[in-house]
């Protein structure tokens, strides 16, 4: 999505928000289909887990659609809901914690596949080593990598939802970015 | 641009987002920057990889969402809910007589509506709102007070 496309769901979001609050229930469908795949990533960030990460999901989507007259409009659509859905997603964390170990330190990979590319087709196996090693990351490392490339957010943006600074969600971007480059030298 | 500038920008450039003028300073930085260049391709491995929502999340979702007669606090509308002078001691009595509040759920409330014939109300086509099923909700607001009294019996059944 070039800058000139996010501007484009930017205004699909404020027209689909009109229509959600003249009461129009298909607009609500239409930007639950438009930023589910975010939210559920966002909440597979945080969780670790797929089942989890579903519920996260739809319970943050659905908070922020009864809430909508709560939204201000400081922040766009898109950042306002992926940060609600974080706020669930941590949520459930927590409640899942009660309960058990961090599933993302269970599923942490012992040996990780060897992967590398070739005849510039990236490999299923770095792929999946690739995606292991951004879970291994600390939540606001996760997220602010997660946030910047998944989902094309600026890093004023990420600090919103990740609850920091502009500064802050870059500092945690990169020292991310850094991390995940070590272990793939290792 | 200087190394760092290009690193802020590497997200957008190896997911495609970037602006084509932009685009093509980070390219030709990324032929002459080998610290660059590997940084920009485990970025765009990780874009490849990012994991999309299941198939029937979002059909999920919106059936979760479907169950109020409006989706959200109409901009510039009234309500005009005429609520009888019973409706909130009877309330009360319900809650206090089943002990939990999930017999509000709306799903059930639209049931009984149907039941009743008062209301027919696609469950389809609805979502709930913040609002919720008992204040202001159209379910509610078309039930005459013998068929909202008749509910009431029902639900504290």
């Amino acid at each position: 999505m070039k800058r000139s496309d996010a501007g484009d769901v930017a205004s699909s979001d404020s027209a689909l928000l009109h229509r959600a609050r003249e009461g129009d229930p298909g607009a609500l469908d239409e930007l639950v289909a438009l930023h589910q795949s975010s939210a559920f990533r966002v909440a597979l960030g945080i969780l670790g887990d797929e089942a989890d990460a579903q519920d996260a999901a739809q319970d943050g989507m659905l908070r922020a659609l009864k809430g909508l007259a709560k939204f201000r409009g400081d922040a766009s659509f898109r950042t306002w809901l992926l940060a609600i859905v974080a706020n669930e997603a941590r949520s459930l964390l927590r409640r899942r914690a009660r309960r058990r170990e961090s599933p993302l330190d269970d599923e942490l990979p012992g040996e990780l596949p060897v992967g590398g590319v070739a005849g510039g087709v990236v490999l299923r196996a770095e792929v999946a080593r690739v995606r292991a090693l951004l879970a291994r990351l600390p939540e606001k490392q996760r997220l602010a990598v997660q946030l910047r490339v998944d989902e094309g957010l600026s890093f004023r943006e990420v600090g919103d939802v990740i609850g920091s600074s502009e500064g802050a969600a870059r500092v945690n971007y990169h020292h991310g970015i850094r991390r995940m480059r070590g272990w793939l030298k290792e | 641009m200087t190394c760092p500038e290009i690193a802020d920008r590497l997200p957008d450039w190896a997911s495609g987002r970037l602006a084509d003028a932009e685009s093509v300073i980070v390219a030709e930085h990324l032929g002459g920057c080998e610290d660059c260049s590997a940084q920009a391709s485990v970025l765009g491995t990780l874009f490849v990889a990012r994991p999309e929502a299941p198939a029937g999340l979002a059909e999920r979702i919106a059936r979760a969402g479907r169950v109020q007669a409006h989706a959200v606090p109409r901009a510039g509308v009234k309500r005009a809910w005429r609520r009888p002078s019973w409706a909130l001691p009877a309330a009360a009595v319900l809650v206090l007589a089943v002990g939990t509040p999930i017999l509000f759920r709306a799903s059930q409330l639209i049931e009984v509506a149907n039941a009743l014939g008062e209301v027919p109300v696609e469950e389809s086509q609805i979502w709930i709102a913040d609002d919720g099923a008992v204040a202001g909700a159209p379910v509610l607001d078309d039930l005459s007070d013998e068929a909202l009294g008749a509910l009431v019996e029902e639900l504290g059944a």
